[in-house]
């Protein structure tokens, strides 16, 4: 008794598209399923990014920043934001911090504050940065945090300086893990 | 339904599922390195005419896009290299300005990749920073010096830390206003290039 032989798939495919119906069937695949895969969720992308942001000191981030507060990172979540390069439409991810302030130092009253920064993951897609800044939750933190509408953050409040405007808290003393910068929680608001 | 088109539902159904399963992995793997990398050592890169809205102050007289050239040409000229980096016509490794914030980014640099294949990279300088010549003029940003550290990132070189030469190369993380230029590509920095392309 002869051996059955399998089918090879790519010929399976081709008698397939013979038929008119399953042509149509095909190309629906295509149309629907493929931009879904891309923009859905499930084909994996990754972005890396480097940027080039300035070393502000003590001074220069209390006089440049809207909002200094004091307090701790609750919780964060990601959102990607899709835009052209050319001929290909590319994923932007952001992750918006969530704190509990317990001290405000300059601006507008709030318990509860959100910042953006660039990076995170979203679904499919993984953003890194190269000077990855380093989050979490219930980290004790004095964020400095600009704001402008027509920048790439829109109406969500960024760190003044990205690494810059993020110091570390613990035993009063803020360090900033990125520029090496250290003061004393009290020096450093006396400087509003 | 036919047994062909049964045997193309689960043809479809494999994929999905070898698809969502390369997700998983992609998400929970390195955050360090993503591993990507061209899949040619010849690229080209557009100037676009967005970069006419920079602020480069007066001690700049050479073009944007002649300075972009010029760097390209540095980093195609490093020996024991096939990378090669040449000027487009048309939308490929695109230069261009983007307001990236009055107190946030001078320039990023993003790379994009599908499946660890890198398919197209943008380098955004912003519009609200001031770039010149730092050699003759302290208040600026080195407009030299971050088109040619942005440019080192295209073949996924890092930064240059605690190599011996990280204090003269162009790859050396972060620049200060006013900083002096270091516009070398330093010896590490032409290693790095050559062991990758």
């Amino acid at each position: 008794m002869p051996k059955e032989q399998s089918v090879p798939l790519t010929l399976l495919l081709w008698q397939a598209s013979i038929d008119m119906n399953k042509k149509i069937l095909i190309t629906l695949v295509v149309i629907l399923i493929l931009p879904g895969l891309y923009f859905g969720g499930i084909i994996p992308i990754s972005v890396m990014s480097d940027v080039y942001s300035p070393n502000y000191s003590g001074e220069e981030l209390v006089g440049r920043s809207e909002l200094i507060a004091h307090g701790t990172l609750v919780s964060s979540s990601s959102y990607v934001e899709w835009y052209a390069n050319g001929n290909v439409v590319v994923p932007s991810v952001y992750t918006v911090w969530t704190m509990q302030s317990s001290e405000l130092f300059k601006g507008q009253h709030s318990e509860i504050i959100e910042f953006v920064v660039n990076g995170g993951t979203y679904n499919n897609i993984n953003q890194k940065t190269m000077q990855h800044i380093e989050l979490n939750e219930e980290d004790d933190v004095i964020v400095f945090l600009s704001k402008d509408t027509d920048s790439i953050y829109k109406d969500n409040y960024y760190l003044t300086g990205i690494q810059s405007g993020v110091y570390m808290v613990k035993d009063d003393v803020a360090i900033n893990n990125y520029t090496k910068s250290v003061y004393d929680v009290d020096s450093l608001m006396s400087l509003n | 339904m036919t047994r062909n088109t049964s045997k193309l539902l689960i043809f479809t159904i494999n994929m999905l599922t070898l698809l969502f399963a390369m997700r998983t992995f992609t998400v929970f793997v390195s955050h360090e390195d993503t591993g990507d990398s061209w899949t040619e050592f010849e690229q080209e890169f557009y100037c676009d005419s967005s970069l006419n809205d920079l602020n480069i102050t007066s001690t700049v007289t050479d073009d944007i896009c002649d300075i972009i050239g010029d760097s390209a040409d540095d980093w195609t000229a490093v020996e024991n290299s096939d990378w090669k980096l040449s000027e487009s016509s048309s939308t490929a490794i695109n230069f261009k300005s983007a307001d990236l914030g009055s107190s946030g980014n001078v320039g990023r640099m993003n790379h994009f990749a599908l499946f660890g294949v890198i398919i197209t990279v943008n380098v955004e300088l912003d519009t609200n920073s001031d770039f010149g010549d730092s050699t003759v003029d302290s208040n600026v940003y080195d407009i030299y010096t971050i088109i040619r550290h942005e440019m080192g990132h295209l073949p996924i070189i890092y930064h240059n830390k605690h190599t011996g030469d990280e204090s003269i190369s162009v790859m050396r993380n972060g620049l200060e206003i006013g900083q002096n230029a270091q516009r070398t590509i330093s010896t590490t920095d032409a290693a790095a290039l050559a062991s990758k392309y």
